[in-house]
């Protein structure tokens, strides 16, 4: 009976938190993701608490909140704390305006526009902040003042794209950052095998994935979302516009926007390259942010410095980290990852499904389950991942864990973008005048159909050789270029695929687009089994069907129409 | 090699964004690409491994 009990009660609360965040998801729960999140964290204690009563006794009991608090992983939390306090210092001093005034004088070099867009939307990659929406909601701004409203040098359809493309990699460079980013959880958990994966080794493949994703988002919301919605976005083109009427903003950042742009540069590169010896990233974050306290403080006094400090940091990601963390917590003293862990490898069981079907599934759960911040799934979902290695399930090596764990972080990063439950996407949606869901699509195509499988090539055919010292994955550029070309044609073929269906008859738009996410799934399953077990058939074939499945759900959850 | 991929991937990129903005001349597309390089030539360097 107690061995029964100890079993079940992992399943049991288990089946409460996927349950509640599906609830939530679809708006059944009309309260904020941490609170919901602490709320079943206060639940699975009780039912733990119960279930240690009946089968360990009181002492058991006790043990249960230093196991939950035990799960809490410190660094990353300190780490992106660290990074919103110095965004905010940047914020508060005029670094965001001299970005800004920096990129208005690139567009006059010989890059041209072409070249500075390029540049602009790679941004927040190159910045390497904890949460995309710092720099977010510093630069959209910027971004539509390209258009009708400010300079009129882009028109209306271009800015959507450039929004666009810029919300993709500004939600999706959480992962990729040294500051408290979301790939240090995988990092972590990789640490128990690569001695330096802590130094970044899921950095590469994750910016390399975004950098492609970016543009392929782009060509996304040109060719395939205006099918889709033709009345999505209420911005318009200018009446009457020339060029010669276009005045670019006066943008004029104080002299302390400068000097704390080149503080935060050098924090950053300090953190990087460590060339004062090993130190926590956080005291060089803390450090840099208080240099540029100082600044503020000269002019404005140290209180006020302090107050326009404090204004600039987002607490969203630090909270949504820490519910997600508790939640984590009581899954695993009540046995729930466990739980977890054992559905999956009964869902590789199945012939149709196999090993390969089932990471297949696994690599896309949050894009299926998007939620507000990627953390929260993160920090329950990686420890699963972990199980499926040697150290437990024994189902993949090292080298294919690592293989799989950077399609799968790329891929959580990044869902924070088409999350419905205030998910950052939002934020540009609401920039280009369009109503909530208008970019999901988008944004959950290149998740899964481009971003993933490159980081899972990239970390095969780069990262991993130099990871392992030479002893795992492959040196080979060549090959690299080539599954990087391949997937950039096969998500091109897919978008003319969807265009040319679309255009069969009229309302085929949301038929084509989910036949088009089905055809991309079978391709990234394929190929993420393909990075994973090499040129297996029967693991092709099982990968194909597991990225099928998940691909169905993700384009069921891509709404019909928008609703205002 | 990781700054050959990235040069490649960032200029791949750029190239696709511009053709997205509809933007086609050569002129253009050059620009675009030699964007996309820089950003992905900056990525590499702050890159460990």
């Amino acid at each position: 009976m107690t061995a029964f009990l100890s079993s079940s009660v992992g399943y049991v609360t288990l089946s409460i938190f996927i349950i509640t965040v599906i609830l939530a998801l679809f708006r059944k729960i009309n309260l904020p993701i941490q609170t919901i999140l602490v709320l079943v964290t206060l639940v699975m204690l009780v039912i733990g608490v119960l279930e240690r009563l009946l089968t360990g006794g009181m002492q058991s009991v006790l043990l249960l909140p230093n196991e939950v608090l035990g799960g809490i992983i410190v660094h990353p939390i300190t780490a992106l704390l660290a990074g919103l306090y110095l965004a905010g210092a940047l914020e508060a001093t005029g670094g965001f305006e001299a970005i800004k005034a920096i990129l208005l004088r690139l567009n006059r070099s010989p890059l041209g526009l072409p070249g500075t867009l390029a540049i602009l939307v790679n941004l927040p990659l190159l910045a390497q902040l904890p949460c995309g929406r710092i720099l977010a909601a510093a630069l959209l701004p910027l971004l539509f003042s390209f258009g009708a409203y400010g300079m009129r040098i882009l028109g209306r359809d271009q800015i959507i794209v450039l929004v666009a493309a810029f919300a993709r990699n500004a939600f999706g460079s959480c992962g990729p950052s040294p500051i408290g980013g979301v790939g240090q959880s995988g990092e972590g958990v990789l640490g128990a095998f690569f001695p330096s994966a802590s130094n970044g080794i899921l950095r590469a493949p994750e910016s390399l994935a975004l950098m492609i994703g970016t543009s392929l988002m782009a060509l996304f919301i040109a060719t395939i979302t205006p099918l889709l919605y033709p009345q999505g976005s209420s911005l318009h083109d200018p009446k009457t516009a020339s060029l010669a009427e276009a005045a670019a903003p006066e943008i004029r950042p104080p002299l302390t926007g400068y000097i704390s742009l080149l503080i935060f540069v050098a924090a950053l590169l300090v953190s990087l390259f460590q060339p004062l010896g090993k130190m926590p990233v956080q005291s060089v974050l803390v450090v840099a942010g208080l240099l540029m306290l100082l600044l503020i403080a000269v002019k404005r006094g140290f209180l006020k410095a302090t107050e326009a400090l404090m204004g600039g940091i987002i607490l969203l990601p630090a909270s949504a980290m820490v519910a997600g963390f508790m939640a984590a917590g009581a899954l695993a003293a009540t046995g729930g990852f466990d739980a977890l862990g054992t559905i999956m490898k009964g869902l590789s069981g199945f012939d149709l499904l196999g090993v390969a079907g089932m990471l297949a599934i696994f690599v896309q759960l949050q894009t299926i389950i998007p939620l507000a911040c990627s953390r929260i799934l993160v920090a329950a979902l990686v420890p699963v991942l972990y199980l499926f290695g040697p150290a437990r399930f024994n189902l993949l090596t090292w080298g294919q864990l690592a293989v799989v764990m950077a399609a799968y972080i790329i891929n959580a990063t990044a869902s924070c973008a088409p999350s419905p439950v205030g998910g950052a996407g939002m934020m540009a949606e609401g920039t280009v005048r369009a109503e909530t869901g208008y970019l999901k699509a988008g944004f959950s195509f290149v998740s899964m159909a481009v971003m993933a499988p490159i980081a899972a090539f990239t970390m095969k055919l780069m990262t991993l050789y130099s990871f392992s010292s030479g002893e795992m994955g492959m040196h080979s550029p060549g090959r690299l270029l080539l599954s990087l070309g391949l997937a950039v044609v096969v998500a091109v073929g897919v978008m003319k695929g969807i265009r040319w269906m679309a255009a069969r008859g009229p309302g085929l738009a949301w038929n084509a687009n989910f036949t088009g996410f089905l055809a991309a799934g079978v391709l990234a399953g394929g190929s993420l089994a393909f990075a994973v077990f090499g040129l297996e058939t029967l693991s092709l074939v099982q990968g194909g069907v597991g990225g099928a499945v998940a691909a169905c759900l993700i384009a069921l959850m891509t709404p019909r129409t928008l609703v205002a | 090699m990781k700054i050959f991929v990235f040069i490649i991937g960032g200029g791949l990129s750029g190239l696709i964004l511009s053709i997205s903005l509809g933007m086609k001349s050569m002129k253009q597309l050059a620009q675009g690409f030699a964007g996309g390089a820089i950003s992905g030539l900056l990525m590499a360097v702050m890159l460990p491994g």
